[in-house]
């Protein structure tokens, strides 16, 4: 009997202490934990060059992308670690992770101990400061600037900026396009043409025009304003920033859902402006005119994808649509020049709301903070190693079209051989954008535009520790009373007395005065 | 003396008697081990402000801070009434259909008219919860629906089902019913297979009729799995099928009201900080409350009918 419970306290102490063996942190197997101050990459530009010397193996570096792998990976990993391996001695490793479980697999990592080296953070999911503030990033300012010549050059001092939490940079900005062009819509002229629609001027001929064509329409799916639905009614996701230049007040931002911020760092809450009002009373009168989908809070992607490539779409928030797939699904005529890209109220400013969208992280678990530098570097050190590691092998994987664009290589099921999205490690000195890009939304993406103002908040990004019980459940209470007024759903006048009272008891002034603290906060520091 | 050499055979020598039966149980112990007992020490992140880089021997002990967000919210009382009502009436209506199902399928006498049906009723089960979404909309949708079509065919006003969230739970119902039955009927099935043949034969020789077996043999003999697996169901009351309620639901607030649960509200809630001791403190509540559900179900069940208990 004393034998059987023995045995039995030993098998639970081996469960326990199996189970705990993996889950010690970063305590000890990151360099920066070693220290008991916060870290740096000095220290840990001391302990990797300790432990991958130049002229020892290739460092392997891991490195997690979304979402799937593409054909060749194989293939070209090995000219580029071939190159990599070379020029920098170090080698990637890169592991695919599908969208459904991409959050839970890093967080899982982290939370683990598990070691890797870079992941792509997306600001609309988890946010850098998110990732920084949970310990989940590794400083990287000294090996930035120690390793990273190229990218400094590659890439502007307002993007690092936006890399830049309490003074310490912990990400590699992916600016990969022109933010300015938030505010842009796609127009087809060939539609205005065939249905005799006028050239919008204003957000009501928007309205206007798409109801003309909705009228005339002889084709099966309706064509519906365009817009991005699953962009959960937040203007820069869904880009009803479109509507927000005809306001009185342009410019502002609108950021977490919640914040409104002028020009000059004021904060006030968004839902409560005259502007969103505004945004509210045009989308109750796009619904009731029938005009937006009337399941647009359920209607799914593909639907959505379906409609914008069938071509049956007139009027597009943001820069969307094939003109590929319009020639082959509807207009085979389509001229390259009709599809404008447009803003309203054209003589207004040109707003860069935030500088950067993705980043590329060094994870806190990470042995080789200075290798993975190294290879950003390289990255952007030229256009051969850009090409290589993003496009692939010219005439293998992708052919150049003009020097400037080039068209991807597929298989017979029209698959991609290799291509690493230029969103996730793009840089718009580098980019080489597809060569059936309409060649009016070359310059509005791909082109810096001289004249454009950065927001005094555009490389602003809200730290949620501080409020985390009401930024939670703000963010929840947002779509559920919020987002259905917002998309014309449901009456602003009839609910939105009681949406605001349940963000009122979500703690939205709570959250606003955190969000204008750090807001002052980051102005001084940039003085 | 028999008593004696029985305790003298311990674990070690049934697995040494029956090699390949404890074989067969070690994928099930690998898994248990290895996604049930391994994980409990992450439990302890619930109190903590959880700190990748410190772990969970290092981060900062919060208490009962990170329950806050859940119990604090105006949505708490509703989510929790959403998924315990919204599973009790899964658990109601799927053990009902799947009962019904496993003894009507009994009294078939045609293997191939059996095997067919089973199959069929078998299939909704491995259609993933996304495609069942793209099924509804298909069926649903405002312009393009199936039913609204009907509506209109027979002179009737369509209806948005989207912006009607009275409707859902019964949806949802319909759903869960129709794709969990074909699997819990297999379960029920085995077990009526399983009942000793000659209390038919007895029980035709007394002249009782089909109905009459059924009602005096069949369910009173089922009704232990029954409420094994119904207590094994409750025990996961307040854990709602994400993949169901996201695939379907989504992020239209309109019907929250009626169709948003623990699960889908968390996730909304923190997929932009992705705090994980924030959605573990929620986990063990829902965890707690399942194994309280468990333990009261199991000794009501033991006191009145001892056969159907768990232990």
């Amino acid at each position: 009997m004393k034998r059987k419970s023995l045995s039995t306290i030993i098998i639970g102490l081996g469960l326990v202490l199996s189970a705990f063996s993996g889950c010690s942190g970063g305590q000890s197997n990151t360099p920066e934990a070693s220290n008991a101050t916060p870290p740096s990459a000095s220290s840990t530009a001391a302990s990797s060059s300790q432990t991958a010397p130049a002229t020892a193996d290739p460092v392997t570096l891991k490195m997690l992308l979304p979402p799937s792998e593409p054909k060749m990976l194989n293939e070209m990993l090995e000219i580029v670690n071939e190159k990599l391996e070379a020029d920098k001695n170090i080698n990637l490793d890169i592991q695919f992770i599908e969208w459904d479980v991409w959050q839970q697999k890093i967080n899982l990592m982290l939370t683990t101990g598990e070691e890797f080296d870079i992941f792509h953070v997306m600001q609309d999911r988890i946010t850098l400061s998110s990732y920084q503030s949970m310990g989940g990033l590794a400083d990287i300012t000294d090996a930035v600037q120690t390793h990273g010549q190229n990218m400094l050059k590659s890439i502007d001092d307002v993007a690092w900026s936006s890399a830049t939490i309490n003074g310490r940079v912990y990400g590699v900005p992916v600016m990969w396009c022109e933010l300015a062009s938030e505010g842009v819509m796609t127009l087809r002229q060939d539609m205005l043409d065939k249905y005799n629609l006028k050239y919008p001027e204003t957000n009501a001929d928007l309205l206007d025009i798409t109801e003309q064509l909705m009228k005339q329409w002889e084709g099966a799916d309706k064509p519906y304003l365009m817009f991005n639905s699953a962009g959960a009614a937040i203007p820069l996701s869904s880009h009803t920033t479109v509507l927000h230049r005809e306001y009185d007040s342009f410019p502002f931002a609108v950021k977490d859902t919640i914040a409104y911020i002028t020009m000059d760092g004021e904060v006030k809450s968004w839902i409560e402006t005259d502007e969103f009002k505004k945004d509210c009373d045009w989308f109750r009168d796009a619904y009731n005119r029938g005009l937006i989908n009337p399941d647009v809070l359920s209607v799914p992607k593909e639907q959505v994808d379906n409609q914008r490539s069938m071509g049956s779409w007139a009027v597009y928030f943001g820069t969307g649509g094939s003109l590929s797939d319009i020639r082959k699904n509807q207009n085979p005529d389509m001229k390259d020049e009709e599809m404008l890209y447009i803003k309203l109220h054209p003589e207004k400013q040109s707003i860069r709301y935030i500088n950067v969208k993705n980043f590329n992280g060094i994870s806190s678990t990470s042995k080789h903070v200075d290798e993975a530098v190294k290879f950003f570097d390289w990255l952007y050190t030229d256009q051969d190693n850009y090409n290589l590691f993003l496009y692939g092998v010219e005439d293998e994987t992708y052919t150049l079209v003009d020097g400037k664009t080039r068209t991807a290589i597929r298989d017979e099921n029209n698959t991609r051989l290799y291509q690493i999205s230029d969103w996730m490690m793009g840089n718009v000195n580098f980019i080489l954008p597809d060569a059936s890009t309409p060649s009016l939304q070359l310059p509005v993406l791909y082109e810096i535009d001289e004249n454009a103002v950065n927001h005094i908040s555009a490389d602003f990004f809200f730290d949620a520790t501080p409020v985390e019980t009401e930024f939670a459940n703000l963010n929840s209470e947002f779509s559920a009373s919020i987002a259905p007024i917002y998309l014309g759903v449901q009456s602003y006048d009839e609910h939105f007395p009681a949406a605001l009272a349940k963000m009122k008891a979500a703690g939205l002034d709570t959250v606003l005065e955190e969000y204008q603290r750090q807001l002052d906060a980051f102005v001084a520091t940039k003085g | 003396m028999n008593r004696q050499i029985k305790a003298k055979r311990g674990f070690v020598w049934h697995i040494r008697r029956h090699p390949y039966r404890y074989l067969l149980l070690l994928p099930a112990i690998t898994y248990t081990f290895l996604f049930g007992y391994c994980t409990y020490p992450y439990i302890i992140i619930a109190f903590q402000k959880f700190n990748y880089r410190s772990g969970i021997f290092n981060s900062e002990f919060v208490g009962l801070k990170n329950f806050e967000f859940f119990f604090k919210s105006n949505a708490a009382a509703t989510v929790i009434g959403n998924t315990l009502k919204l599973n009790l009436l899964f658990i109601l209506f799927t053990t009902v259909a799947s009962v019904t199902v496993a003894i009507l399928l009994n009294e078939v006498r045609s293997r191939l008219f059996m095997r067919v049906n089973q199959s069929l009723m078998l299939f909704p089960h491995y259609i993933s919860w996304v495609v069942v979404g793209y099924m509804l909309y298909g069926f649903f949708s405002t312009e393009y629906g199936v039913v609204n079509q009907i509506l209109k065919m027979a002179g009737m006003d369509s209806v948005n089902w989207y912006s009607t969230a009275s409707a859902w739970p019964s949806i949802l119902v319909i759903m869960k019913v129709w794709k969990g039955t074909g699997m819990d009927a297999v379960i029920y099935l085995a077990s009526i297979t399983g009942i000793d043949a000659t209390l038919y034969e007895a029980a035709e020789i007394d002249g009782a009729n089909r109905w009459q077996q059924i009602r005096s043999i069949t369910i009173p003999l089922l009704m232990p799995t029954v409420c094994i697996l119904t207590l094994l169901s409750i025990g996961k009351i307040m854990f709602g099928d994400f993949g169901m309620f996201y695939a379907i639901i989504g992020d239209n607030g309109v019907l929250y009201p009626t169709t948003d649960i623990i699960d889908t509200y968390v996730f909304r809630a923190l997929r932009q900080t992705g705090n994980p001791s924030q959605a573990m403190a929620v986990g063990l509540f829902q965890s707690l409350i399942g194994f309280i559900m468990v333990f009261g179900s199991n000794k009501l069940v033991n006191r009145f009918f001892p056969d159907g208990a768990l232990y």
